[in-house]
């Protein structure tokens, strides 16, 4: 049975004061679906993580399966940016997401400024072929189905969607890219040390730091044939610069592996400026957004 | 009196548009940090974010609470000529109370106006429907960010906190805050007499007050009509709408020219009611008839 986002026509007074005091996030879930329903290339809409299982708290995130035709998914990965941008405001655009499991598709990450807080959008888009795999495989509540949402692409077509986005996930990261998964990280391990959850912070301190690296790597040997941790002082540490980046980079990596809230926010400070020195186009084709980050983050300490 | 005008002008206005661009905006004086500091607290904390008013202006977010108008009302956004009084609103707002009055000048209309995260008002002209008296705006940014601007003459302006600036909105114009935070600011529109032309004895600008817009290349115009072309053949054809009306804060356009894309999204895609639409959008916004 498909959940219902939108208010009952008549409520009775206890039905309004819980509709009137509903998670922030419902809204926002509602407002998606509004608008991913609006166009034939969608077939279904579900929503799972907190909001699925009636959990969600002021920092819960908004996790939505958006499934869409094979043959029109690609566009929508392309128009899906300008889509979040000029349709909710989102403040950055969508980070492509490593954390989530393969689960046929593709996820994105969205941050929405919202009644002065920043809410986390994960979108996952996944072909209409693979929804039914994906759905018994991780069990989402189903929110909206579309007409024809039972007509299978042909398997020329589910082929070519499948290579679209293998090749989508091989496009590697320039530096405006990890400067965006920079703040999305940031902003995802802060919201884990708020509520204490040591492991997963952890873990994304973890994968913060390797940004900056990457960061690194990506500005100053931007044809590197290697990954990861390899050869960073050979290729990188010939320069001064590149040796200054390095020692900044160990100061990362010598610094605490559960950060409090301040190595956090200073882990995120680190990257920003060194983009700045090595990467300035891309710190200043973000300019505004940084410092929109900030002053959300800023805020959201004053509240705590 | 919390106002300080300029010695001299020393602020850099050589660029290609900056005589145009001064006659639309400029800085008029300095504002001593006490009083704003104090008006500030006043419009966080005022009992209301007003109304949403001139729909047809903007993408939402732009809200209005009047400060002086004709009827004491704060809910009462509509601008007119003659003499206005203190709203409600204004009588719980002493500091900003004291600052209006140490002004002197002669208040057609005085609101607060607060623009949210992610609102533009579309280009267009201010005050085609009151008589023709000589009248300016001023602006006193309360909270703002680097990312909320105003558009015109082909440059991107933002006016800083600390400082009283004049608009001339007959002129073409509009607005965003792209990213956010919110931004305040506390808007007024008065008659032009001697006290005014004593306040803005030195229009300027400072250096990196106004950015020049880059003029859109060909390439760039297929690309922007082919993204939107995308989102309108999904479905999304308010996104996409929106997406052109955004060119008009990237680059310096003919006057009119982002609803102009839109009238040639719609023309591509055979959509004529759409076409004419946007055509009577544009006259109406520009009051260009």
């Amino acid at each position: 049975m498909p959940t219902t986002v939108l208010p009952p026509t008549e409520l009775t007074p206890l039905e309004e004061l819980a509709h009137a005091h509903r998670p922030a996030q419902l809204a926002v879930l509602g407002d998606l679906v509004h608008a991913l329903s609006a166009t034939t290339a969608v077939t279904h809409l579900l929503v799972r993580g907190s909001l699925a299982t009636g959990t969600a708290d002021r920092l819960s995130d908004v996790d939505l399966v958006v499934a869409v035709r094979d043959d029109r998914l690609p566009a929508l990965m392309d128009s899906l940016d300008a889509l979040m941008s000029t349709t909710f405001g989102t403040l950055l655009p969508g980070w492509r997401d490593t954390i989530v499991g393969n689960l046929g598709g593709a996820g994105f990450v969205y941050l929405l400024p919202h009644d002065g807080h920043l809410l986390q959008l994960d979108l996952y888009l996944c072909p209409t072929s693979a929804v039914g795999a994906l759905r018994r495989r991780i069990g989402p509540r189903l929110l909206w189905q579309g007409p024809g949402a039972d007509e299978p692409a042909d398997a020329d077509t589910q082929q070519r969607t499948a290579r679209h986005l293998a090749r989508a996930a091989q496009v590697p990261a320039d530096c405006g890219h990890l400067l965006v998964q920079a703040m999305v990280l940031h902003a995802m391990l802060r919201k884990r040390l708020a509520r204490g959850q040591q492991y997963i912070a952890y873990g994304l301190l973890h994968d913060l730091n390797a940004t900056c690296r990457d960061v690194i790597r990506t500005a100053l040997v931007p044809h590197s044939r290697h990954h990861g941790w390899y050869h960073l002082p050979d290729e990188v540490g010939r320069t001064s610069t590149g040796r200054q980046c390095l020692a900044e980079l160990t100061q990362a990596l010598t610094s605490p592996p559960v950060p409090t809230m301040a190595q956090a926010d200073e882990a995120l400070a680190r990257i920003v400026r060194l983009a700045q020195r090595i990467a300035p186009h891309a710190t200043d084709s973000l300019t505004n957004e940084i410092t929109a980050y900030r002053a959300y983050q800023q805020h959201e300490e004053g509240l705590a | 009196m919390a106002t300080t005008l300029p010695a001299t002008v020393t602020a850099a206005q050589t660029g290609p548009r900056s005589a145009e661009l001064l006659g639309q905006v400029a800085r008029l004086a300095d504002l001593e940090d006490s009083p704003v500091e104090q008006m500030r607290a006043e419009a966080l904390g005022a009992t209301t974010r007003g109304v949403v008013a001139y729909g047809e202006y903007q993408s939402g977010g732009w809200w209005t609470t009047s400060l002086l108008n004709h009827s004491g009302d704060p809910h009462d956004v509509v601008i007119g000529d003659g003499r206005p009084q203190p709203t409600s609103l204004l009588e719980d707002m002493p500091a900003t109370a004291r600052f209006l009055d140490s002004l002197g000048l002669d208040f057609m209309y005085v609101r607060l106006a607060r623009l949210e995260p992610h609102s533009y008002l579309w280009e267009h002209r201010d005050y085609a429907e009151l008589r023709d008296t000589g009248r300016h705006r001023l602006h006193i940014p309360l909270v703002t960010n680097p990312s909320a601007v105003l558009v015109t003459a082909g440059a991107r302006v933002h006016m800083a906190a600390g400082s009283l600036w004049r608009l001339t909105p007959s002129q073409a114009h509009g607005v965003c805050n792209t990213t956010g935070p919110d931004r305040i600011h506390l808007v007024a529109d008065v008659y032009a007499d001697d006290a005014y032309q004593l306040l803005a004895t030195r229009p300027h600008l400072r250096d990196g007050d106004a950015t020049d817009l880059p003029e859109m290349t060909a390439a760039e115009r297929a690309g922007l009509l082919a993204k939107a072309g995308q989102l309108a053949e999904l479905g999304f054809t308010g996104a996409a709408e929106q997406t052109l009306l955004r060119a008009f804060y990237t680059y310096a356009l003919p006057e009119g020219g982002a609803y102009d894309l839109i009238a040639e999204l719609h023309a591509g895609r055979r959509a004529d009611a759409d076409v004419s639409r946007w055509r009577a959008a544009k006259a109406h916004l520009l009051a260009r008839p």
